[in-house]
């Protein structure tokens, strides 16, 4: 019987890591027999490279390139190496994904993502539709799709305010003058719309999750950031366990009846002490190895779901369970280089 | 109401909740375990007394002391606030 084969996006392991190569590392410790496929946008990534990582890894074309290239790049690697499951892993590919998902099915490939509706009800733009649909606290928000509604801003919301780019990136402004300037920089970075968000100040808190899209949580774990890099990543964390935040996540998760993973942002207020949904991003975090050690392998279980298996609820996670990440340098074999940026791949002996 | 504080016999506070820990004095760790055991909090100055010599004033501005640390550091919040 062959290993399942898994292929798992989003090898960048820099101080901004993708999530690619901590999930590898949670199925490889759930199933040590499977077959991993890395899919890196760079061959520069250092997760190309790394000792048990991926057996093959791939170049894969920017998802700005479109669905129908990236369906192309798969056809040919599932000739060569035939998947089962493919977990993407970051923001930016999924509706590439979602688009392919037929098809993939077609050729083998399961995922198991959440639906186009949800990823779009996730977005900042739009994520304060959950307050009116479902009574989920999230902050009073505004998207732009262009500057001329800035300056009557200081009318209409509270200063300080977030700023953030529909994909990534969030700035604190506290005049309409430094929105702009931020908008600007985020309109040409990520597009339109930036949305401008009313700041909630109190302690963050950051959660990932499994829904089987039935309403149900397959697992969460809750994680308070011990110590950020200068763009504000964890660069180490601690589990928590609040029996008010669990509450909150199992709520949310049955209103939106997420399917696959997720990473959900929350603050609660030093003011009032209530908890905000600040965000919800369609996939797992850099820091899901920590659900692992937590007792609750969620990259494991969404390949569980992908495959149509029953995943029962896990375990609470304990809190006390403690990360810290580091960096070191990595040598690398010059010919893999070679052969990943000549032949777009690379086959581990 | 402390049932998300762990507290080691050698200081060390962690708070479940939050993630934060913090490092306790040996009267703390006497003021707390005594709370944790269900000392309410007007007995704490009498407990310290009966363990250390110090006067009732010393006692009672400790015990303020410590309760009102515990205030601002958020942890005796109540879990439905």
């Amino acid at each position: 019987m062959n290993p399942l084969r898994i292929a798992v996006t989003g090898l960048n392991a820099t101080d901004n890591p993708a999530p690619g190569v901590p999930v590898i590392r949670a199925l490889r410790a759930a199933s040590p027999s499977c077959e991993i496929v890395g899919l890196a946008y760079d061959a520069l990534d250092p997760g190309n490279y790394m000792s048990e990582i991926a057996d093959h890894v791939y170049l894969m074309p920017f998802p700005s390139h479109g669905a129908e290239m990236l369906l192309d790049r798969l056809r040919y690697v599932q000739e060569r190496t035939p998947l089962d499951v493919l977990l993407p892993t970051l923001d930016a590919e999924l509706p590439a994904y979602l688009k392919i998902q037929g098809a993939l099915r077609e050729m083998g490939i399961r995922m198991f993502l959440p639906s186009e509706e949800q990823l779009k009800l996730r977005s900042k733009a739009r994520l304060h539709e959950l307050r009116d649909k479902y009574g989920i606290e999230v902050p009073s928000a505004v998207a732009l799709s262009d500057s001329s509604p800035i300056h009557k801003l200081d009318r209409e919301m509270k200063f300080p305010v977030m700023v953030k780019g529909q994909f990534y990136d969030a700035h604190i402004a506290y005049s309409p003058m430094e929105v702009e300037a931020h908008f600007q920089r985020l309109r040409s970075k990520w597009g339109v719309p930036v949305v401008v968000q009313e700041f909630v100040s109190g302690e963050e808190l950051d959660i990932v999750a499994v829904g089987d899209g039935q309403g149900g949580l397959v697992g969460s774990v809750a994680m308070r950031k011990m110590q950020l890099t200068d763009k504000g990543k964890a660069w180490g964390g601690i589990t928590i366990h609040d029996a008010r935040l669990a509450a909150f996540v199992e709520k949310t998760m049955a209103a939106i009846r997420w399917r696959g993973p997720c990473e959900l942002e929350v603050m609660k207020s030093h003011d009032n002490g209530k908890l905000y949904l600040l965000e919800i991003n369609p996939r797992f975090p850099a820091w899901v190895y920590l659900s692992v050690a937590a007792g609750c392998n969620l990259p494991w279980a969404a390949v569980q779901l992908a495959l149509g298996e029953k995943v029962p609820p896990m375990p609470v996670a304990p809190a006390g369970v403690m990360f810290l990440r580091h960096s070191f340098d990595q040598i690398c074999d010059f010919s893999d280089y070679k052969a990943l940026t000549t032949q777009g791949e690379l086959h581990c002996s | 109401m402390f049932a998300h504080l762990a507290l080691s016999e050698n200081g060390f506070l962690f708070d479940q909740r939050t993630g934060y820990s913090f490092s306790l004095s040996r009267t703390g760790v006497f003021l707390l375990r005594r709370l944790l055991d269900g000392t309410p909090p007007e007995q704490l100055a009498a407990a310290l007394r009966e363990t250390f010599e110090v006067d009732e004033q010393t006692a009672e501005r400790d015990a303020i002391q410590f309760l009102s640390r515990l205030k601002d550091l958020r942890l005796t919040e109540e879990e439905d606030r």
